[in-house]
């Protein structure tokens, strides 16, 4: 019997489930590492009070990052593409995914901030969209990679 | 661990997608328990076993 609330979040499939809890069960050792390792440096050295937010910060962002990463390295998102077709119209999913997101974005910021006063303006706004949605895209264009090459990888081992 | 799943799903005409979404898996899951690669929970292994109409020992002992 499973009673956690943290199942809430987790995929109901049990391969996937397990992979997930591994990759944030490392994240976290990797957290309690780094934060031991802080309270030792700083027992040597005086650390600035606002120094506290910005390990505070590093130490969710190695969580947070560690986790990402091992999930998009994994091959367990795209669990159902195995053809060269469904490969090539998961590919243009994400790009349009990518699209919509950039309008969205840009949408939202010209809604909250106003429209851009002059092209240096523009040009941070629609910088900033691209520059986020470039990385959104090679995040999910990285994580079909690896479940396409996974899956048939397991294809290849089947015909064995 | 080696299992007989593969050869029990396909005596039934199912694809693995089938198979997948009627046990709440998905396929990539079916094809590596296939494979031997991944071993299921028990609960999983039931679900498996219900659909296929065989049982655990059908499917998972190995002799």
């Amino acid at each position: 019997m499973k009673k956690s609330w943290l199942l809430f979040f987790l995929p109901q499939d049990e391969f996937k489930e397990k992979k997930l809890l591994y990759f944030l069960a490392e994240a976290l050792v990797l957290f309690i590492l780094f934060s031991i390792s802080f309270l030792l440096i700083s027992r040597f050295f005086n650390f600035k009070e606002s120094s506290g937010v910005l390990l505070t910060g590093i130490g969710l962002s190695i969580v947070s990052i560690y986790t990402i990463l091992r999930y998009i390295l994994s091959g367990i998102e795209y669990t159902s593409v195995f053809s060269k077709a469904d490969y090539k119209s998961e590919v243009k999913k994400i790009s349009l995914q990518s699209i919509i997101f950039m309008i969205i974005f840009n949408f939202i910021s010209i809604l909250f901030k106003g429209a851009p006063q002059g092209k240096e303006n523009w040009i941070d706004i629609i910088g900033l969209s691209i520059l986020i949605v470039f990385f959104l895209f090679l995040m999910n264009y990285i994580s079909l990679k690896t479940s396409y090459l996974k899956n048939k990888q397991i294809e290849k081992d089947a015909g064995q | 661990m080696s299992n007989n799943v593969k050869e029990a799903r396909l005596a039934k005409s199912i694809t693995q997608e089938d198979l997948a979404k009627s046990v709440g898996a998905t396929r990539q899951t079916i094809g590596l328990i296939e494979n031997g690669k991944y071993n299921p929970s028990l609960h999983l292994c039931i679900s498996i076993a219900k659909r296929l109409d065989k049982t655990l020992d059908d499917l998972f002992w190995e002799d």
